[in-house]
């Protein structure tokens, strides 16, 4: 993991972030003047010239009427990681950041964008954190000044998926204890099978 | 009948259990209990007879079963107390114990997420310390003992005739009331198994004991110490293969005494409901006999003693798939001692050491455990009171119970209040406890080791 730039450093691009990255995403492009693809398009090609194939640009396109709003967002969050992608200190990673980058748009901020809204990123600084370092380890960058332990400490304080899965985990181990709390309850009235010896 | 007892119950193995539910002499059963064994859980008790047949048990010193590690993997994956407790161990070996209040506390945690809970069972244990615990258990549990019974007695050229016209099995008990019941065994092949209780207000009229059991003529007759020994000392031509002794400790001279009353040999088994049977005694000590049961010793902290030491006995199993075992400290005490890749228990101590102050000195359990083996003692416990005196209960005949004080008082155990037991048991006796504080004495030396 090597050094990458100052996490202030892209706090503060955040914060900056010009009006165009945080309008609201049309469905389709021919009702809109924008298209997310496009732009994501233009900023892999930082690292890399080879193209999107149409399987991953699907990742960019809206799919199924069920899901406007989370696809609504997530487009947004990949607006945003566009933008803050352009700072300077990005541009001499090399070519296979351009992966990387479109493995963090389409499976981690697609995760993302089912907990947090995109204006939240850009208002609230705990969420602004969390985008940054999340964009940081997708890129296997150590935040500059900081020890390993420390941005990985620091990002699962933040971590909202971590979190949400936590929750979810913790539903799911408590709705099996309670199963086999009643199931214990009504096989304790009934036998068991027959026991051979004494114990 | 199809039911969840017998998913399996054909015509002759149902006439088999008539015969016994409907003999003139048969209690007063007041429980109905079946093997509950399906055609998958026959398969894996097939299985597993055909393991015990082609895979030598056990392993070197130093050494562990392949199963091991696989078995650690996936049980920290999938279930709830290992994921917690080994989340950050690489192998087996780094895993920590777990123990007895654990399971009594929390038994659904041992529980693995995928395991479907339809043939979930709960066999009901207050252990020796009278507290409650539930075990979680599935039929395969109770069906195994039968099928690695089958093959310990096999060893020692004991058959067990299979077949539904047969009596298998009695399992004795001695108590003023316990489950009694009826049952056919699908493993073997309709053959019959009683539960019953020696309490003669259990039964119709007092001789139908005799008649029931002189009747039925049970091929293996298994109980606790007491049990059996209540069974000798009744009037019966009972002419079984072998007794089995279980639950408790069974002393080398009520051995002898039942194995010349019954003429068969007694085998004595190292057994606990969580797993079942995993170890048979011999002339050396406990001799492992599970293939699917791992032992170690293990010190106060979760550090495994060194080889040879004494310690709390650790196993883990993978018998149980509801309740599977990493590290489970069992409570009990002992050591290991290897021949080849025979594994064996020596110097078993059923309950963590107690300490006795004599005057200024102390001394152990063990120490008197192994001066009482010599008398036909069926149960005794040792209490020390606060003010030092000795209190011994016990269950014996008067000879035999004359002959231990003699001996406790020629230890310093003294002075000595005896408390000869009479009525039939209801909960197994402490067999050592003390109201004096106890230093850390718990597994911070080796008692039978040399002064």
């Amino acid at each position: 993991m090597s050094q990458g730039p100052d996490v202030g450093v892209l706090l503060q691009r955040l914060v900056a972030t010009p009006a165009d990255f945080l309008v609201e995403i049309p469905i389709k492009v021919e009702w809109g003047s924008l298209s997310v693809l496009a732009v994501v398009a233009d900023t892999l090609r930082l690292w890399s010239q080879a193209s999107l194939s149409p399987e991953l640009a699907n990742n960019w396109r809206y799919q199924s009427k069920q899901d406007v709003t989370q696809y609504r967002n997530h487009m947004r969050l990949c607006l945003l990681a566009c933008w803050l992608l352009h700072e300077e200190s990005f541009a001499d990673l090399p070519e296979n950041t351009s992966k990387k980058v479109q493995q963090w748009m389409s499976k981690d901020l697609k995760l993302l964008a089912e907990l947090v809204k995109a204006d939240h990123v850009v208002r609230d600084s705990d969420r602004r954190e969390e985008f940054v370092r999340s964009a940081l380890r997708a890129l296997d960058l150590r935040p500059a000044g900081e020890s390993r332990a420390l941005a990985s400490d620091r990002l699962q304080t933040l971590d909202s998926v971590a979190r949400a899965r936590v929750i979810q985990e913790t539903k799911a181990a408590q709705d099996r204890v309670r199963k086999i709390r009643a199931e214990m309850q009504k096989k304790r009235a009934a036998e068991a099978a027959a026991a051979w010896g004494r114990e | 009948m199809t039911d969840h007892r017998y998913p399996w119950l054909y015509e002759a193995a149902q006439k088999n259990l008539n015969r016994i539910l409907e003999h003139a002499n048969a209690p007063r059963f007041n429980h109905e209990c079946g093997d509950c064994l399906d055609d998958e859980d026959y398969r894996a008790c097939i299985q597993f007879e055909h393991q015990l047949r082609s895979t030598p048990v056990g392993w070197r010193k130093g050494e562990t079963p392949a199963w091991l590690n696989n078995f650690a993997d996936q049980s920290k994956a999938s279930v709830p107390i290992y994921r917690q407790k080994a989340a950050l161990t690489r192998d087996f070996s780094e895993f920590p114990t777990t123990n007895r209040q654990e399971m009594a506390s929390a038994p659904w945690s041992f529980v693995p997420d995928d395991q479907s809970l339809d043939k979930l069972m709960v066999y009901f244990t207050s252990g020796s310390t009278g507290k409650h615990m539930d075990v979680l258990s599935h039929p395969v549990v109770s069906n195994k003992f039968l099928v690695l019974m089958r093959h310990v007695l096999r060893k020692q050229g004991i058959e067990l005739d299979a077949g539904p016209d047969q009596m298998a099995m009695a399992l004795v008990c001695a108590q003023s009331s316990t489950y009694t019941y009826a049952s056919v065994s699908r493993y073997l092949k309709g053959s019959a198994f009683v539960k019953l209780n020696l309490n003669p207000k259990e039964w119709r009229q007092p001789q139908d004991m005799g008649a029931f059991l002189n009747d039925v003529q049970p091929q293996i007759i298994s109980g606790d110490p007491i049990s059996l020994a209540e069974l000798a000392r009744l009037d019966l031509k009972l002419l079984p293969r072998a007794l089995i002794s279980t639950a408790m400790t069974l002393s080398p001279a009520l051995c002898q005494q039942l194995s010349e009353r019954f003429l068969c040999p007694v085998i004595d088994v190292y057994s606990m409901n969580e797993s079942r049977l995993m170890a048979v005694a011999d002339d050396k000590g406990l001799r492992w006999v599970a293939p699917d049961c791992f032992v170690e010793i293990f010190a106060e902290h979760d550090e495994p003693v060194q080889h040879g030491e004494w310690g709390e006995i650790t196993i883990t199993s993978n018998r149980n798939p509801l309740s599977p075992l990493i590290r489970y400290r069992t409570g009990d005490f002992g050591r290991l001692s290897f021949a080849d890749s025979v594994v064996r228990i020596i110097d078993f101590q059923g309950r963590p050491p107690v300490v006795f102050r004599v005057g200024q000195r102390v001394i152990n359990n063990i120490e008197i455990a192994v001066g009482l083996r010599a008398f036909p003692l069926l149960e005794y416990g040792l209490h020390q009171q606060q003010d030092g005196g000795f209190v011994l209960k016990v269950r014996a005949e008067a000879s035999a119970i004359k002959d231990a004080s003699t001996c406790l008082q020629s230890m310093g155990i003294s002075p000595l209040k005896i408390e000869p037991l009479l009525d039939l048991p209801n909960k197994k006796l402490i067999q050592f406890s003390t109201d004096l504080k106890q230093k850390n004495v718990a597994l911070s030396y080796d008692p039978l080791a040399p002064p």
